[in-house]
């Protein structure tokens, strides 16, 4: 069965940037092909998780404000349906990752991305959790919070309007909507894999915590 | 007036008719079971997006629009959602406490869900000692959230519990002296009779100024018993992350969210049965003609509209007021709530003994 | 500094009483106000942004795909962060034999400008402003590596 281009309401295919990282994911999963019964299933589902990405109530600095003023009356997220930001890492789907990362708070970042539930996503927002924005040369920050976690969509800007995290957002919600849930994203690790990425977590040494160090 | 029992006397004896008794009833037990939790996810979708709704109301923004025609799918892609979501295990809980938990709260839930009456003639359970065993049951779910904080083995989590259960059980007592209220003044607990024994009159009307205290005093109190509005310590952010669920992913996560707003609506439409009239319409004793008109609308409708009214209610109520601290929330119980409770069912035996009421 | 009056137990309930139906009033009447919400991706063909809104740097081009940058080099300088980053080479003038710098790339980097506008205020000659584009969300970050001018070829 063929996947289809993703469509999001109000907007036409065109007016997204990078339209050519999804076709080529979707290149990929047509050439592996699926069944008629798997492939309407896989699209009930994103279309499920597509309209529902509760975000982690994570912001450290100024572009945390301007998630606030997102989630507020005159830019409202609650009509994507994202409105209800959970507190509690296990049951946010989406870390909107917004606001400067020290190298102090990286791996409390990096442990609360480890404690999120499957499938999860991570939005870059800002120029400091991009790229480090405002304190590239600064000896404390971490330059682009990708060094820390997988990111999925980077929203630039400083800070981005409200309505620039909007198209983030539907932008993240166009790649799920891609995804191969059912086989894909659905699989889990095998024991053997788990036992060892919980030897190796256990016994880490401090400066081992998955968070590069600048060598300047 | 609609009577169900007609619809429920035709289906027992079609059954009785085609096979023997014990069989028929067998098959209507499970019939009824499978309506009831059919009903159950049914209010608890309608409630949960009457709250996205209102909220926004409240706030002056829309709610979900985009979602399906004026948001109305919006929860259909949360509950997919939440069905697909990882189940965490937790390394050092206790497996089987942790996941006991949520399905104990959707126990005394659902229980609490079957006492009411919808219509006449459609109750599930519905025996002399109703309103006891409607206490008794919703007792129950505060045993289900301290399971779920203790097991998780996270301090903050064991917090939230002990805080959520201490608030518990101490607005049950407001909540059964209120509704002992109303027991007084009409003597019976079975919830079909006080409905019935409101044909002439609600009782917030019949009851004059005890009944309405007892009705704002119930509203508080059941209002804290869920959990909810200016109440919701237990899941305050700044203090705990999530409280007694922070530890809990998907499915599991996904059965405390409908137990709060269902239960939301049991207090409201217990409220609605107990202080408005249920599924009674509106009487006003000695217009005949206007009670006609009013008789003329089923009683269904009549039981819903009063139950929403309340939802709306306490929603007003809960996005009004910011969180109270866990001491402000014991002393407005104890210093205030049970004091005037307590007087007001004495005020109320005194009305009835001198027939003082409607 | 006003002083807190202390409420006795009778005066309290019916002093917090009035105050919580003052909030639940304020409430009932914002319940019926008009809602102020812009639908965002609703209304796009209309959203116009305010003229000093820096979106992202542009170099504007004329009709013949010229632009007005000499690589001086002044806008790498002043920017604080180094996100703009100039590619030039000496052309020798064929007719006059003399040398002049022109530009050959002009690398910008949204994902780490600050939108200061430094930049924009060193330039001697206007070669380079903000435009008001906002939605630049992309899923690769080298595809926020920009090069802003076009080259005629």
């Amino acid at each position: 069965m063929e996947i289809k281009k993703p469509k999001i309401k109000s907007m036409r295919y065109d007016d997204f940037k990078n339209n050519e990282y999804l076709e080529a994911m979707l290149k990929e999963l047509n050439a592996h092909g699926t069944n008629v019964v798997v492939g309407c299933l896989d699209e009930l589902i994103n279309w499920g998780r597509s309209n529902s990405l509760w975000p982690f109530t994570f912001a450290t600095s100024c572009c945390g404000i301007e998630f606030m003023a997102m989630c507020a009356a005159r830019y409202d997220v609650a009509r994507f349906g994202f409105e209800i930001t959970r507190n509690s890492p296990r049951q946010a789907d989406v870390i909107l990752v917004s606001g400067t990362i020290t190298n102090k708070m990286a791996p409390v970042l990096k442990r609360l991305y480890d404690q999120m539930a499957d499938p999860k996503y991570v939005i870059a927002v800002g120029g400091c959790a991009v790229s480090g924005g405002p304190f590239k040369k600064s000896y404390h920050v971490v330059k682009g919070v990708d060094k820390v976690l997988p990111v999925d969509v980077y929203v630039p800007g400083c800070p981005p309007r409200p309505e620039a995290m909007l198209y983030g957002m539907m932008q993240l919600q166009r790649k799920v909507k891609v995804e191969k849930f059912l086989g894909g994203i659905n699989h889990q690790v095998s024991k053997k894999e788990y036992a060892r990425l919980m030897e190796r977590d256990l016994n880490a040494e401090r400066d081992e915590l998955n968070v590069e160090q600048e060598k300047d | 007036m609609f009577d169900f029992s007609i619809v429920t006397s035709w289906i027992h004896g079609f059954l009785t008719s085609v096979m023997p008794v014990e069989l028929a009833v067998f098959i209507e037990c499970v019939a009824i079971g499978v309506c009831l939790l059919l009903a159950y996810a049914v209010i608890a979708i309608i409630m949960i997006f009457m709250e996205r709704k209102v909220c926004a109301a409240f706030q002056c923004r829309l709610g979900p629009v985009r979602v399906g025609p004026w948001g109305t799918l919006q929860l259909f892609a949360d509950v997919f959602k939440m069905l697909i979501k990882e189940i965490v295990t937790i390394r050092h809980a206790d497996k089987f406490l942790y996941n006991l938990a949520p399905y104990i709260v959707i126990l005394s839930s659902i229980l609490a869900f079957a006492c009411i009456p919808v219509n006449k003639g459609m109750e599930i359970l519905d025996f002399n000692v109703g309103v006891f065993f409607l206490m008794a049951a919703s007792s129950i779910g505060i045993v289900g959230v301290l399971l779920a904080g203790w097991s998780s083995n996270n301090k903050y989590s064991l917090i939230g519990a002990m805080r959520s259960g201490a608030q518990m059980i101490s607005y049950e007592l407001s909540v059964g002296l209120s509704i002992l209220t109303i027991v007084v003044l009409t003597d019976t607990m079975q919830f079909s009779e006080i409905v019935e024994r409101q044909a002439d009159g609600w009782f917030i009307f019949k009851g004059h100024f005890p009944a309405v205290i007892a009705f704002i005093i119930y509203l508080i109190a059941g209002n804290a018993e869920v959990n909810r509005g200016p109440f919701d310590l237990p899941e305050a952010e700044s203090e705990l992350t999530a409280g007694y669920h922070t530890e809990y992913s998907g499915m599991h996560f996904g059965l405390f969210y409908v137990a709060e707003f269902v239960n939301l609506f049991i207090v409201s439409a217990i409220a609605a049965t107990i202080f408005l009239g249920g599924w009674m319409p509106l009487h006003i004793p000695g217009l005949d003609g206007f009670n006609q008109v009013m008789d003329y609308i089923p009683g269904f409708v009549w039981f819903f509209a009063k139950a929403l009214f309340v939802v709306w209610l306490l929603m007003w109520i809960k996005w009004t007021f910011p969180r109270l601290r866990i001491d402000q929330i014991l002393t407005l119980e104890w210093k205030y709530l049970i004091p005037i409770g307590l007087f007001n069912l004495l005020l109320m035996v005194v009305c009835v003994v001198f027939g003082w009421h409607f | 500094m006003s002083e807190t009056k202390e409420y006795g137990y009778f005066a309290g309930l019916f002093h917090g009483i009035k105050t919580l139906l003052t909030g639940m009033r304020v409430t009932f009447k914002e319940f019926f106000t008009k809602k102020v919400t812009e639908q965002y991706p609703e209304n796009r063909a209309t959203l116009e942004m305010f003229d000093r809104f820096r979106g992202t740097l542009v170099m504007p081009h004329d009709e013949q795909g010229n632009n007005k940058c000499i690589a001086c080099g002044l806008c790498q300088m002043a920017c604080p962060n180094d996100t703009i980053r100039i590619d030039s080479e000496m052309v020798e003038d064929p007719e006059t034999g003399k040398k002049k710098r022109r530009l050959v790339r002009y690398h910008y980097d949204l994902g780490s400008c600050m939108f200061c506008q430094l930049c924009v205020n060193a330039c001697p000659h206007d070669a380079i402003r903000f435009s008001t584009e906002f939605e630049h969300a992309v899923f690769e970050r080298g595809k926020l590596q920009k090069i802003l001018n076009i080259t005629k070829e």
